[in-house]
């Protein structure tokens, strides 16, 4: 592998698979919306790392950010849709979630994400080789209460991807579970988590790049980490 | 012929079928594509990405449009005065006229004129740069479309980096399912890139010239397949430019290389593009493949059989002899 698209790129996950990445020559793209934190991710990861500020819950933007990546990196051989919301914080009743809102979950966890993967899967298909990856979670299978929006677009994604993988034959289409990981979006849903008990963003990134060898297309898999 | 006025799925995407040494021509279904096709031949398309090549400028008081040639580092712009899309280009008024040195503001930053053309005034070089480009710009838009077109519909499916300036419309419609049905077939599906320019500019003087000087890069994994290829099928007008340009010269440039009637063609066998009429520029390629006479004939069977042209309209297939 190598080169590498990466969003929601400034923090927790995305940030981590960033670092993993780079630390293994490998060039990225991050995407995410313009921040501090973002910023100083471009210092953190050097001279293999580019950002790209843009929201990916606006299609037109990630078809401006895929013509970006193109003109960075040449051809894209991993794309990773990390970027996510949870919706209303704290967390609500599904009733209680006006219909704007979960359209916004939608936009930023599926339709935005499509808007890419359908600019970059389509140049792999050419190639006949990449794989997209979306970040999914235990909440796309088991009905949490008051975990309605987040829950519904990543269990969306999962079989968006079994399909995709079902059409396209020679790009891999994987979504991960990556399990509970002590970042700032696990701390909005869950504030009196203890974080002892959560994993590291980095020990996750680690585990996703080493599954990245040998996973199928169209497989949902939950990731196990090696303490 | 009509035009095609929005985009279209492959599904109802027709597609014409010329050999040159044949009378008879062939009304197909693009979807039927692999059919015309063996093993061993080699289909070369070119992956070149849409850029959003229009921006808004304003100089000396008057507000209008302008429109990249080709890369925004390379700066050369075509001017448009006053007026909008909706208009036909040669209905446009002129730009104003400018010299070396005025003062142009695109997207609100001001940016020095560097050169005029000697081709025409309203062709001018201004320092430009892909971000700006890829932030404000939008794509070049059509007079008989009936509402604004998105970048992501100016796209072929398989486009990587933004180097045309308008859609290498002949790839819009071959799917990522239709390229697999290809290799099934036994058939090489491989790729250039090729900044294609604009197709019109309303300016007699700079329309006659075009298509103006346009970078290709044909990877040597491509020039390979190409030399080693039963035939070779060029999709769009473009890939026919490239490659005979590397057949001419190196495998990556700028290519002048303007392809008509008297055109020996050193390397492509057959080419797959839109609908296109006697007084075009892309009718005079097709003439590298087919003959003038043979060529207007089929023409007159596509008007007659209803066919679509444009950007998003139905696709010619032409195989020339060997």
């Amino acid at each position: 592998m190598q080169t590498a698209v990466i969003t929601g790129v400034s923090r927790g996950l995305g940030r981590a698979i960033a670092l993993t990445l780079t630390n293994h020559g490998v060039r990225v793209v991050g995407i995410a919306r313009p921040s501090v934190e973002l910023d100083g991710l471009v210092g953190e990861a050097g001279p293999l790392f580019t950002a790209i500020a843009a929201d990916v819950a606006d299609p037109d933007a990630m078809v401006r950010a895929a013509a970006s990546t193109f003109a960075a990196l040449g051809h894209v051989d991993l794309l990773v849709h990390n970027a996510s919301t949870l919706g209303p914080v704290p967390l609500r009743p599904t009733l209680d979630i006006t219909a704007q809102q979960l359209a916004q979950v939608f936009a930023v966890n599926v339709t935005g994400p499509h808007a890419l993967t359908r600019r970059i899967a389509g140049a792999m298909a050419l190639r006949g080789q990449g794989t997209v990856v979306a970040i999914s979670s235990d909440a796309a299978v088991n009905a949490y209460e008051e975990w309605g929006p987040y829950s519904a677009a990543k269990a969306s994604n999962d079989h968006l991807y079994r399909v995709l993988a079902a059409e396209n034959p020679t790009v891999r289409f994987i979504t991960v579970d990556p399990g509970e990981m002590d970042t700032a979006m696990h701390a909005a849903a869950i504030p009196e988590a203890d974080v002892h008990t959560l994993r590291k963003p980095s020990q996750v990134a680690k585990a996703l790049v080493t599954l990245l060898g040998h996973a199928e297309t169209g497989v949902r898999y939950e990731l196990e980490v090696s303490p | 012929m009509t035009a095609a006025v929005l985009p279209r799925p492959s599904l109802v995407q027709r597609l014409l079928v010329v050999h040159a040494g044949d009378d008879a021509v062939f009304d197909g279904k693009f979807l039927d594509l692999p059919q015309w096709f063996e093993p061993g031949d080699v289909l070369v398309v070119n992956d070149a990405a849409t850029l959003p090549a229009s921006l808004p400028m304003h100089v000396h008081g008057v507000s209008g449009e302008l429109r990249l040639v080709g890369a925004p580092e390379e700066g050369w712009v075509v001017l448009f005065g006053p007026g909008s899309w909706r208009e036909a280009t040669e209905d446009r008024a002129a730009p104003p006229s400018v010299v070396v040195g005025d003062v142009v503001q695109v997207a609100n930053r001001p940016v020095p004129v560097l050169e005029v053309s000697d081709i025409s005034p309203r062709l001018v070089r201004l320092a430009l740069t892909l971000d700006e480009v890829l932030v404000h710009g939008r794509p070049v838009q059509y007079s008989y479309v009936p509402r604004s077109l998105q970048l992501d519909e100016v796209q072929t499916p398989y486009a990587t980096r933004p180097w045309a300036t308008e859609m290498p419309s002949a790839g819009r419609v071959l799917t990522p399912h239709l390229v697999h049905a290809l290799r099934e077939r036994g058939v090489r599906v491989v790729s250039v890139t090729h900044g294609a320019g604009l197709s019109a500019t309303g300016d007699a003087g700079l329309d006659a010239a075009l298509p103006l000087p346009e970078r290709y890069e044909v990877p040597q994994a491509t020039w390979d397949a190409v030399t080693g290829a039963k035939r070779v099928v060029a999709v769009g007008t473009s890939v026919v430019r490239a490659l005979e340009s590397a057949a001419r010269g190196p495998l990556a440039g700028v290519t002048a290389l303007k392809i008509g009637p008297q055109t020996k063609l050193s390397v492509v066998d057959a080419l797959l593009s839109g609908m296109h009429e006697p007084g075009e520029s892309h009718f005079q390629m097709m003439a590298a493949f087919v003959d003038l006479e043979r060529l207007r004939r089929a023409v007159r069977h596509a008007e007659q059989e209803g066919y679509c042209n444009h950007e998003f309209g139905d696709s010619t297939l032409l195989f020339r002899d060997r």
